[in-house]
């Protein structure tokens, strides 16, 4: 069981070198190879997801390098979920962007893209894997400069001037939080003499409270820069909606997840006696109410599900932020619940940018006529996303609420109150975007473009008004095809993921049961720490 | 502690600030400066935390790896700057779309204001402008009506005379001969 360990992180990094000896002209066979390393993933994660509820967590010591020095790789209830959700979704998503791709095979006339995206692809699985599998501190990090470099050339993918100026923003922020992440690395050695994180737990309990407050903070500072909570959020509405819709789709759902899932582990398992409850309570709430005004005010739709993005990532902190069984085993069931329901609605707005050209629900008109297996597509993740009953996100979200009653203080019941109103102004926004865009009579939409074209007075202004909605025309400068009818795959990929989603409501009591297990796990560190110690560590 | 591993931490903390400092700018390639030189700082610091006996493999171990790190992404850095000037001309990082949106809304305000204050002074001009026409316009009828009262009073005057002088003829005739008593009496002028 151990050896199958490493391999969700082995096996897309095998299948990238052995794509590049291919060389990009045999199509066939490199799709087939991805397919397989995903399917693979899935397989060995859910496995790894099952062996880990059973028998407590799995660690590997990589090349059996005893723990300062050798790379641990640990997988307890909490990665365990996280992997498998992760690469079903990367599955998913993979399979969207083949049928797209054979669809236009137009895609560039140099094929560079073609040969450059899966191989980044996998190396963006590769890079979630590792920031899930990750036991020290080091190999986080690894894990997400792998993911990171991966992301900054699928967001840059194509070169066009919207995508560089809007990638140079994504990448200067994710490099600046990197080293941030070295920082926190460098104190954190200068304190413990590790950065094993089942050592770290131990040692950081004794060392002097002003070395473990600078660890703490730094650590919670770098990763509300990965999962974009408020303060630091200002980068993700501005970068994803130029990428293209699948590599949008993959980091809205999961990038920031790694975030949160990096800030759950190290909070939970590092400081369980020092929680920052008031700082995580203010992020949680600030990141809620801002994030959805922002999306309420926005006329685009992958601008508006980027601002949901940020609003919704304040739930996950909530539950940290709360701290109970409860509210944490909400946190992870709302965690795979927002996962896949993102992942789905960024696909859906790619479907619809493949009918109409444009994400712009100001310009789009009359969808629910034209094109119904559209609205049910959107409806479904969009409602999930609102929190209405029966679906996922709202057994998640009353989770979380009940968990907020149960401890009772004032800081739980303003978070309680935040939560209500977002659920809300997260409904208004779906609400607004179904009457605009699906609702309105076909045809009343048009003849907007022409609004978008005010050339102000002034020497740089026209190159701002062009940048600034250079998605209004094609989709991050470039120009996309679209037909009338959608490729089998795109279409088949988006309703696995919906079914995935309807199967968390229908299954909602063992997968609530089991992120209860899982959250339980989380609070008694020392689960973790003897399962790492147990294998040879230091100690 | 030691006088090498205070002079570490000084020339880690003195490179870290140098790199926050290039942060801070706008230009692309200044940002890879800065990303390359706190890099290398921070590893400086790694290294004064891990002490400076030969030992300590893991400090090293973790150094190559930021080194490594940090040279692709300086690479991946350069080239997207590069691109951005062959596309634009320069490699300036834009301020984000809601920046921009405040900015332009800023923008508008401010074009607003000049509107404003534009037409005020405007407004004041016609206004001076209507009040002096008004004001000539008024003296003008002054004078017409001046000139109309004193060509009826020279009328009045002019016609009192003329009747005046009839009267005088009529008398005149009367004395003459009585026999044009009834002819009535012509041109009667009014009350002189």
């Amino acid at each position: 069981m151990k050896a199958l360990v490493p391999l969700p992180v082995l096996l897309p990094l095998f299948a990238v070198g052995i794509k590049f000896v291919l060389g990009p002209r045999r199509v066939r066979m490199q799709t087939f190879i991805s397919l397989t390393v995903l399917v693979a993933d899935t397989v060995i994660s859910t496995v790894l997801l099952v062996e880990a509820d059973r028998h407590g967590p799995i660690v590997v010591q990589v090349g059996n390098f005893a723990a300062p020095l050798g790379i641990t790789l640990v997988v307890d209830r909490f990665s365990g979920l996280m992997l498998a959700v992760s690469s079903t979704v990367t599955l998913c998503v993979l399979l969207y962007s083949q049928s797209q791709r054979f669809a236009d095979e137009n895609e560039d006339e140099t094929g560079a893209p073609l040969a450059i995206f899966y191989p980044t692809y996998l190396l963006l699985a590769a890079g979630i894997a590792d920031s899930f599998l990750a036991g020290d501190l080091f190999n986080l990090y690894v894990g997400f400069e792998v993911m990171l470099a991966a992301s900054y050339v699928l967001m840059t993918i194509g070169g066009t001037d919207a995508r560089i100026r809007h990638g140079a923003v994504y990448i200067m922020v994710g490099a600046a939080s990197s080293l941030l992440f070295v920082a926190a690395i460098a104190v954190a050695y200068a304190a413990c003499g590790t950065v094993n994180l089942a050592d770290l737990a131990v040692r950081l309990a004794v060392v002097a409270p002003a070395a473990r407050l600078a660890v703490q903070v730094l650590l919670i500072t770098v990763f509300a820069v990965k999962a974009a909570i408020f303060p630091l959020s200002a980068w993700l509405p501005d970068s994803y909606p130029t990428a293209p819709a699948p590599v949008t789709a993959v980091f809205a759902g999961l990038l920031t997840k790694v975030g949160v899932y990096s800030l759950i582990r190290t909070q939970t398992l590092l400081f369980p006696h020092n929680r920052q409850a008031p700082l995580l309570y203010t992020v949680a709430a600030l990141s809620m109410i801002i994030g959805i005004l922002g999306a309420v005010a926005q006329a685009d739709l992958k601008r508006l599900l980027s601002f949901t993005l940020v609003s919704h990532v304040g739930f996950l902190v909530l539950g940290l932020a709360i701290g109970s069984v409860r509210a944490l085993s909400g946190a992870l069931f709302y965690a795979i619940t927002h996962i896949t329901v993102q992942t789905t609605l960024f696909l859906v707005t790619g479907l619809i940018e493949r009918r109409e050209g444009t994400a712009d629900f100001s310009r789009l008109a009359g969808l629910a006529r034209l094109a119904p297996v559209l609205g049910l597509l959107f409806f479904i993740p969009a409602m999930n996303l609102a929190g209405i009953p029966p679906l996922s996100g709202f057994i998640a979200k009353l989770a979380l609420l009940q968990a907020a009653a149960a401890d009772g203080g004032v800081g739980a019941y303003i978070l309680l109150a935040a939560m209500l109103v977002t659920s809300l102004l997260t409904l208004y926004a779906m609400t607004k975007v179904w009457a605009r865009a699906f609702w309105r009579a076909p045809g009343e939409g048009a003849g907007k473009a022409a609004e978008r074209q005010i050339v102000m007075p002034g020497s740089d202004s026209v190159a701002v008004v062009r940048s600034a909605y250079g998605a209004a025309r094609g989709i991050g400068g470039r120009r996309i095809s679209t037909s009338e009818s959608y490729p089998v795959g795109m279409l088949g990929a988006t309703v696995a993921l919906i079914l995935i989603s309807l199967a968390y409501t229908v299954w909602a009591g063992p997968i609530a049961e089991y992120t209860e297990r899982a959250a339980a796990e989380l609070l008694n560190p020392s689960v973790y720490i003897n399962a790492v110690h147990a294998i040879g560590g230091t100690h | 502690m030691s006088a090498a591993s205070l002079t570490l931490i000084f020339t880690g903390g003195l490179m870290v600030t140098c790199g926050v400092y290039q942060l801070m700018a706008q230009s692309l390639t200044r940002l890879v400066l800065g990303l390359i030189v706190a890099g290398n700082g921070l590893n400086v610091l790694i290294l004064a935390a891990g002490g400076l006996g030969p030992a300590d493999v893991l400090t090293q171990a973790m150094i190559l790896t930021a080194i490594v790190i940090t040279l692709g992404m300086a690479a991946f850095l350069l080239a997207l700057a590069y691109r951005s000037w062959q596309l634009n001309g320069d490699d300036l990082v834009q301020d984000d779309v809601e920046d921009r949106r405040i900015a332009r809304a800023a923008h508008r305000e401010d074009l607003a204001g000049d509107l404003r204050t534009q037409r005020a002074a405007y407004r004041a001009d016609r206004r001076a402008a209507r009040e002096a026409s008004r004001a000539r316009k008024k003296e003008l009828r002054e004078a017409l009506r001046e000139a109309r009262r004193e060509l009826r009073a020279r009328a009045r005057l002019q016609r009192a005379i003329a009747a005046r002088a009839e009267d005088y003829e009529y008398l005149e005739e009367e004395t003459e001969s009585d026999t044009d008593f009834e002819r009535p009496p012509a041109n009667r002028g009014g009350p002189a």
